[in-house]
């Protein structure tokens, strides 16, 4: 897969987008959000929603899967991103547990409406101008298959199997939430090939909000097993096929952190 | 199972004192405290019983208090354990600066946050008749009186399932950093026309200004009404968690269960005392303030979380020593 960066900022929504300036930064896929690496020994927190944390700083992102699912959908796999809120929004549990720490409300960088990121169809229909392919092409696969099950809070089973695809063959996607699923469902280095269902998917709410049995639901659950499998595992070739909980972050990242992977770099 | 039954204040006191008999009264004799001969923490047990009204969930919250003291009575290390039973300003001479944990029903979340409580008056402006001669414009005002509490009240919002009829569980999630507005008491006279009582309880960076927006806001449909002596009587805390305290916390919690998550606790208690004069500070403690719903309830103190909470507690005295 070649990496893709966006070669000038694009705010979407509550977030800028902002190329590297490094070269070193685009050697393989790599989302910096409020300076925190998105990667998967950085994740504090994955059950109703994903936080990462950087272990030095101690700096905290909320609801980064609102981003690296979004992101990784329209086909970036490059970017430093920035909250931009300025205000405050206690209602907010994530907005909180910010202020606690000292933080500012940029740190939360999910939608206050639980979508996904609306903002980013915009960039959709001009991608060209934004976005440029690399030559750098990486590969990244689990070693072996990965079957991971857990049971939420709620006392509902989720099951995910990832596994291995060959190099260039791109993710393929099978989820199921609770009574709808969609299926093979495929993301290459231009993201995902529908490109109705992506809109969809960028408009659609968090199924905490609008619950479990809309067709919505599934849509926003998505992009958010895209965000944790491909955007914070960084994988590019793998056949994912997962049968979702309430909590499913846990499932999804709890199967990121477990597996192992096997990575190629060409052209690089 | 450890099991407590208790329904009045003086037994919970008397059960205080079985459990650790070197108490100091103080003069008021509204708080106890155990003076350890090394102090090193100072564990707080808060209560926020109203006064002057004992409610089942003020005695509830201090019984889950007490479950949390006895699974942690026969820890040694010079812990000071201290219960309260006004939610009221602490005595001068108590204020310290001991690094501190305030024990509190937060579902083992850090808090270091806590809500502030205030008071408003609403007047409406309307003549009163006399309910025997005009029973029907009577009934009228009290519609309208109905209708203006509840519009006070009641919470909506455009995107968060916040309002009534939503899961409790899922409401909270929501309404911890809410300005919640409540009756604490209505007066009716011919002359002045309909007074009510409001106590709101207030988040941080919050205004007397800022809630009197809010309450016009919530009244935007009613006429002839006035928003007076809005006071915020306690004000919101806040600590930031960049003291040894909270780092050594941190540590044990991570350690025993995972990263901390920090949450506010939903109103004022004697954290927001110690809060003025004590930055390290912190409150936590196992269950939830959100369960707590009636006398019945009579706690069952799960064992697997009195031991997690007295492992978090072991940790972080001897994480303290080390220091």
């Amino acid at each position: 897969m070649r990496l893709t960066t966006i070669v000038k900022p694009f705010q979407a929504g509550n977030i800028l987008i902002m190329p590297f300036t490094n070269i070193e930064d685009i050697k393989e896929p790599r989302i910096i959000i409020n300076d925190v690496e998105a990667i998967p020994e950085n994740a504090v927190k994955h059950d109703a929603r994903v936080d990462i944390m950087d272990p030095n700083t101690r700096k905290r992102c909320f609801l980064v899967e609102h981003v690296l699912g979004p992101l990784r959908l329209v086909g970036i796999t490059n970017a430093k991103v920035s909250g931009v809120d300025k205000v405050w929004n206690f209602l907010r549990p994530e907005h909180r547990f910010a202020y606690s720490l000292g933080l500012g409300p940029e740190f939360v960088v999910g939608e206050e409406d639980g979508t996904q990121r609306p903002g980013l169809e915009a960039l959709v229909n001009q991608m060209s101008d934004y976005v440029v392919k690399t030559k750098c092409k990486v590969y990244k696969s689990v070693a072996r298959e990965v079957i991971y099950e857990n049971i939420d809070p709620f006392g509902y089973k989720g099951r995910i199997v990832i596994s291995p695809r060959n190099p260039g063959e791109g993710i393929t996607l099978n989820v199921r939430l609770f009574k709808n699923s969609l299926e093979n469902l495929l993301i290459t280095e231009d993201g995902l090939q529908d490109k109705e269902l992506l809109k969809r998917i960028l408009r659609a709410r968090t199924p905490y909000l609008i619950g479990l049995e809309a067709e919505e639901a599934l849509h926003h659950a998505v992009g958010d097993v895209v965000a944790d499998i491909v955007g914070l595992g960084g994988l590019t070739d793998v056949a994912v096929s997962v049968e979702l909980n309430f909590f499913y972050h846990a499932l999804t990242v709890g199967a990121i952190k477990k597996a192992q992977f096997v990575k190629e770099v060409e052209e690089c | 199972m450890l099991k407590i039954n208790y329904t009045k204040p003086e037994d919970l006191i008397t059960e205080f004192l079985k459990l650790n008999p070197i108490t100091h009264v103080e003069r008021n004799h509204w708080h106890l405290l155990k003076y350890g001969k090394t102090p090193s923490i100072a564990l707080y047990l808060p209560r926020f019983l109203r006064v002057p009204v004992l409610t089942c969930y003020d005695y509830e919250y201090v019984n889950r208090s007490l479950a949390v003291l006895k699974a942690l009575k026969d820890l040694k290390g010079g812990v000071d354990v201290y219960i309260s039973t006004r939610n009221a300003e602490l005595p001068e001479d108590f204020y310290s600066s001991l690094p501190s944990l305030v024990i509190e029903p937060t579902d083992m979340n850090f808090s270091v946050v806590h809500r502030g409580e205030g008071t408003a008056r609403i007047l409406l402006k309307e003549q009163v008749p006399n309910m025997l001669s005009n029973i029907w414009v009577h009934e009228d005002l009290l519609t309208k009186v109905q209708n203006l509490i509840w519009d006070i009240v009641s919470i909506t919002h455009k995107y968060y399932p916040v309002s009534r009829g939503n899961e409790i569980a899922f409401r909270d999630v929501f309404l911890k950093g809410a300005i919640i507005l409540g009756l604490d008491y209505i007066k009716i006279e011919s002359e002045s026309g309909v007074e009510l009582g409001l106590r709101f309880l207030v988040p941080p960076e919050s205004t007397e200004e800022s809630i009197k927006l809010e309450i016009i806001r919530r009244l935007e449909s009613h006429k002839r009404v006035d928003v007076l002596d809005i006071k915020i009587i306690k004000p919101p805390a806040r600590v930031l968690p960049n003291k040894e305290i909270h780092k050594i916390a941190s540590e044990a919690i991570t350690e025993i269960l995972k990263e901390p998550e920090y949450e506010w606790f939903p109103f004022a208690t004697v954290f927001n005392d110690l809060s003025r004069s004590n930055s390290s500070i912190l409150a936590v403690g196992p269950y939830s303030h959100i369960n707590i719903t009636t006398c019945d309830e009579r706690l069952p103190a799960q064992e697997k979380i009195l031991e997690l909470f007295t492992s978090f507690i072991s940790k972080v005295i001897s994480l303290l020593k080390e220091k």
